[in-house]
């Protein structure tokens, strides 16, 4: 009873952590058809960015593709560099176990490569290459995001002082609706 | 009966106006307030906004009050992002079509600064200034910006002369012929500079099919483009 218990606990705890990847709310069907309010100055690339979280599942896809959160925040040349600098690394490891295959009967060189640096260097790479993705990525995007939405709502601020000499006057409005 | 229904349509009218030309005014009061930050990024995150209530200036709203703030904000803007050739030409700009001369100095001495770090081709921008403002004629002004853009080598005002050149054409102004040739061996793929040096300056027919831009080519420059059809 007491193992059930804990394996039910352990599951629900589980399911907690991944709810925010696995929609746990209903949603409705006409969720995405909702038109948000957007500025004139507005270009489809601000609008994007805006429209971007980065979740959990952003960081397992960026395991399997190198650069991913860069190039999720748009940031395409740094995710290059990420990608191109991490593909290289696997080729490395490549050649490292296929330097070690072909020198399999010398026993000092497979204990180089295996318990020496050059395994350890090319995987320590491979993380520190994953985590600044993923750390730098959403730095990123999130300073990206909080430039459009300082400007626009500045705009949006500076808008109501309403005289052209940046003097607020009192004023009637008329509103409209058809 | 009818004064009062005309009164009131044209003081809606002149409401609906004065809200159409709010954000002017709002994007003087931006850029004064994020060029007071000193914030590169933030500054560099607001150039396309400002380019674009710039271009409505030029071309639509020129006797607006805050329009002057605009242009010279504009040109102080892109010389704390460290664009210095966008900054010469914004600076002309604010000479050309600015309605005050209430930010000349600032203007001035940033176009002063920003010539010091253009290296090439030298810009003198006292020359460059006395000529704005020689200048009375829309179309004339508009032929001088887009000039000093091709003369300054910079990939980025080849969008500027591009849209510069077909809002010209919408307005059925006079596109000069070099602008034209100039667009055209950008379009090709040249790069700035090479596309100015098959550029003739001196050709002033109309333009009417595209063999006259090959007209002062010399056979070598031919031979460039013809190779840089074949391998583009």
């Amino acid at each position: 009873m007491k193992r059930l218990s804990l394996i039910v606990f352990s599951l629900l705890l589980l399911k907690i952590s991944m709810a925010q990847d696995f929609d746990m709310y209903q949603r409705n069907n006409n969720d995405n058809f909702k038109l948000p309010s957007i500025t004139w100055q507005m270009d489809y690339n601000e609008f994007d960015l805006l429209s971007k979280h980065f979740r959990m599942q952003h960081m397992f896809y960026a395991m399997i593709l190198p650069g991913y959160a860069h190039f999720y925040a748009k940031d395409y040349t740094t995710g290059w560099l990420l990608f191109t600098s991490r593909m290289l690394v696997y080729s490395s490891f490549l050649y490292t176990f296929y330097y070690a295959y072909k020198h399999r009967e010398d026993s000092n060189i497979n204990r180089w490569l295996i318990n020496g640096n050059v395994l350890w260097a090319e995987a320590g790479f491979v993380m520190a290459n994953y985590f600044f993705d993923i750390i730098h990525g959403k730095y990123v995007l999130e300073k990206k995001q909080n430039m459009i939405r300082y400007k626009y709502s500045m705009k949006l601020q500076l808008s109501a002082v309403n005289s052209l000499d940046g003097k607020p006057y009192p004023a009637l409005g008329i509103k409209v609706k058809f | 009966m009818r004064a009062k229904i005309f009164f009131a349509l044209v003081f809606i009218l002149s409401l609906f106006s004065l809200k159409a030309q709010n954000y002017i005014s709002v994007e003087a009061k931006y850029l004064t307030f994020i060029n007071n930050q000193h914030n590169p990024a933030l500054i560099e995150d607001n150039l396309r906004n400002s380019e674009m209530v710039t271009d409505s200036i030029i071309f639509s709203h020129l006797d607006h009050p805050m329009a002057p703030a605009v242009l010279s904000n504009v040109t102080y803007s892109y010389f704390l992002t460290k664009h210095y050739k966008l900054a010469l030409l914004s600076g002309l700009r604010y000479f050309l079509f600015s309605s005050k001369n209430d930010y000349d100095n600032l203007v001035k001495d940033v176009m002063v600064k920003s010539a010091s770090h253009v290296k090439k081709p030298l810009i003198e921008p006292q020359n460059l200034i006395s000529q704005a403002k020689s200048l009375k004629n829309f179309d004339q002004k508009l032929t001088l910006l887009l000039k000093t853009a091709i003369e300054l080598h910079d990939k980025s005002l080849v969008k500027l002369v591009t849209d510069y050149a077909n809002n010209m054409e919408m307005r059925r102004l006079n596109v000069p012929f070099w602008a034209k040739q100039w667009l055209y061996f950008v379009n090709l793929g040249f790069n700035p500079k090479k596309a100015y040096k098959f550029t003739d300056f001196s050709y002033n027919q109309k333009f009417t099919n595209v063999n006259q831009f090959y007209s002062n080519l010399n056979t070598c420059q031919k031979l460039q483009v013809k190779l840089h059809k074949i391998f583009h």
